[in-house]
């Protein structure tokens, strides 16, 4: 696991997701640039998922707790996903700050991820 | 249907509950299984903000008058829930001064928990008087 490309995620996530959730606040209407957003949020997780497994194997485990980083990790996987889900049934603006909204909850959780494998101070 | 409560701004509000509810439930799973012995009352209060919060979100999803109540009632407890365990884990610590969703006003949900209830509220009363005002005008 890789410190600063994990800060790197969550603050692009954060990006996205703001970016995203202000064109849902401009009025601007579903398409595939935010549906590319929340794939590439949901893309950079599944590698998380991958790098997850392999980084304790070869010995670099969390600071912190690996069950709590597992629990926070496969709830921001579901959400691109489910938040994605959840705007197709408004193509309109709310659709798109819903998954705005969504993104901003990954990259939160993304940087707790960060601070359970990294800087635990317990 | 524009009056519908899971429509417009209310698919965003039910969005935000449902992240909300799957954190929270996400969360007290981890604190029960690994910690429960710290702090037994804060995190079976965790574990019940949870519940209430996955009602909640379907409660708002979902139509009919019965779900309605369900709603206000589930969102009324939140709100009560937010600001009692708030102020508990202030004036006691020891007891509620543990990561929970509601301890602190919500602080390690950046205040939503203490922002969500009234804006639910809200709309619920905004949603339901525009179908009254709809049909009476139908």
């Amino acid at each position: 696991m890789i410190s600063w490309l994990m800060l790197a995620q969550a603050i692009v996530i954060a990006v996205l997701g703001a970016g995203v959730a202000i064109a849902g606040l401009a009025k601007v209407k579903m398409n595939d640039l935010v549906l590319g957003a929340s794939a590439l949020a949901m893309l950079s997780l599944v590698v998380q998922v991958v790098a997850s497994i392999v980084a304790p194997i070869v010995g670099a485990g969390p600071t912190g707790d690996l069950l709590e980083y597992w629990v926070y990790l496969v709830t921001a996987l579901l959400i691109p996903p489910a938040a994605t889900l959840w705007a197709f049934a408004d193509k309109g603006r709310w659709g798109v700050l819903v998954v705005g909204v969504g993104l901003l909850a990954v990259a939160v959780m993304v940087y707790r991820m960060h601070q359970i494998w990294f800087v635990q101070v317990v | 249907m524009p009056s519908s409560r899971r429509s417009g701004f209310g698919r965003v509000l039910i969005a935000v509950y449902a992240i909300l509810a799957i954190a929270a439930t996400g969360r007290s799973v981890y604190q029960i299984l690994s910690r429960f012995d710290e702090a037994p009352l804060a995190y079976a209060l965790s574990a019940v903000a949870a519940v209430v919060y996955v009602v909640a979100t379907i409660a708002l999803a979902m139509r009919g008058a019965i779900w309605t109540r369900v709603a206000v009632a589930t969102i009324g407890f939140e709100l009560l829930g937010v600001l009692v365990v708030g102020t508990l884990s202030l004036t006691h610590p020891e007891l509620f001064g543990h990561a929970s969703v509601w301890s602190w006003y919500g602080m390690g949900y950046l205040f939503i928990p203490a922002v969500l209830p009234i804006v639910g509220l809200w709309w619920i009363r905004r949603t339901e008087r525009a179908a009254v005002g709809g049909s009476v005008a139908a």
